[in-house]
């Protein structure tokens, strides 16, 4: 964290608002990222996004260290992409659609690829999709990523376990010949 | 392990790919309109912190200190009151003045029993036991700042804090920095049994006057030992565990 950024924390904790307008400004583009790949829907992360900066402006007096400020923040977004998540899987069973979105990235010679990693990890639930953003998009250690999601590491190193095998899975059964031909 | 290695960059490099690179701008529109309507949380944390004085805290107070110098000269008056100078918590003086303004208060001593700015109304419930009075307790997770420890001190109702606030009617709490920290007043409030539980009530915050009226209510265990909290609000703590 800056000095810059700790002051901006500090005051918009005592109640600046514009010094909290410009801490949102400085951190949006990353939450909306990190909401965006593991919701998988724009408009859902936008949901999560807005929520968790109403959450962080309205909880940031009871940030004690400013120090603290960004994995205090990805707490905060964690906890409103679940929720987001869950309001979304509800909303889906009602109408029975499930909404997919296209990749952001065009076709080039490894899509196969991507829209493997797509699909293996639209199947994960939103801890495991969780675990691997943080772990391999943000780069968090396996300690810090627990930390954030409130798990113990153990659980963490599980779920990061879990999520990239069932990745591997996923990409192996659909590089794996049709099934009917390996058994004729 | 290294198809596993092999799997973990492969994702890394897709999340890489498929991030956004910016985020809309409609986010912080729609965040911001949400803010202008959202209060603060203000919790006890604020006074448990060194008090920073920013340059607006220290020009406000000035202004503060302009318009209430008459009622300055008089808190200085009153001995053992607020602004006394004495660090003891001595025999109260219940000063007639009702003019105690926590907000514009200068907390130079903080252990002194605090007149309330206007009558504090009767709390629920009933006065602690005798053998909960005169107890000590350190917050349950420690609170501690430069050698300094957050300690609340339960008090029965003739002690000069209670008397202060409640003219004797009320057994109290307070909860002050130990060793006392200058300019910090604390929090102080009507400490009561309620269905067998205690129940801390908030009444004087000075440095977080949205926690005035909140209340917590704490399990008694271990005679009396620990108290656990049941459903804390974010203004008060967890527990508290006897020194």
């Amino acid at each position: 964290m800056s000095i810059d950024q700790a002051a901006m924390v500090s005051l918009a904790r005592s109640g600046d608002r514009e010094a909290f307008d410009l801490l949102a400004a400085t951190v949006v583009d990353r939450l909306y990222a990190v909401a965006r790949l593991v919701l998988r829907d724009s408009d859902r992360a936008e949901d999560a996004v807005q929520e968790t900066l109403v959450r962080c402006w309205r909880d940031l007096p009871s940030l004690r260290d400013v120090t603290r400020f960004d994995a205090w923040l990805r707490r905060l977004l964690m906890r409103a992409i679940t929720d987001e998540f869950r309001r979304a899987r509800s909303y889906r069973a009602s109408i029975a659609v499930l909404r997919i979105e296209p990749s952001t990235r065009d076709a080039s010679a490894d899509v196969v690829v991507r829209e493997q990693l797509d699909t293996g990890f639209r199947r994960l639930s939103v801890e495991h999709r969780a675990i691997v953003v943080l772990r391999l998009y943000l780069g968090l250690s396996i300690e810090e990523s627990a930390v954030t999601l409130g798990i113990p590491v153990g659980t963490a190193k599980s779920r990061l376990h879990y999520a990239t095998e069932a990745m591997r899975l996923a990409l192996e059964a659909d590089a794996r010949p049709p099934a009917q031909e390996v058994s004729a | 392990m290294n198809a596993g290695r092999d799997v973990e960059r492969l994702i890394a490099r897709w999340l890489v790919e498929e991030s956004p690179g910016r985020a809309p701008d409609r986010i912080l529109a729609a965040a911001g309109t949400t803010i202008d309507h959202t209060k603060q949380r203000r919790s006890a944390v604020v006074w448990r912190q060194s008090v920073t004085f920013t340059l607006r805290t220290v020009a406000l107070a000035a202004v503060i200190v302009l318009v209430a110098g008459g009622s300055l000269y008089l808190f200085g008056r009153g001995p053992g009151g607020v602004g006394s100078g004495s660090t003891s918590p001595t025999a109260p003086q219940p000063t007639p003045s009702p003019t105690v303004a926590p907000t514009a208060t200068p907390w130079a001593a903080v252990d002194v029993p605090v007149v309330p700015a206007s009558p504090l109304p009767d709390p629920t419930g009933e006065g602690l036991p005798s053998d909960l009075t005169g107890r000590t307790y350190a917050v349950n997770p420690p609170e501690t700042l430069n050698g300094k420890q957050l300690v609340l001190t339960l008090r029965a109702a003739d002690d000069a804090h209670c008397v202060a606030m409640y003219s004797g009617r009320s057994t109290c709490f307070t909860v002050l920095w130990d060793p006392v920290k200058s300019g910090d007043p604390g929090a102080r409030g009507s400490a009561r049994i309620v269905d067998g539980n205690l129940v801390l009530s908030m009444a004087i915050v000075p440095f977080d006057l949205g926690c005035v009226g909140s209340e917590a209510t704490y399990a008694i265990d271990d005679a009396g030992a620990t108290l656990r909290g049941i459903d804390p609000p974010a203004c008060t703590f967890p527990g508290f565990g006897e020194l």
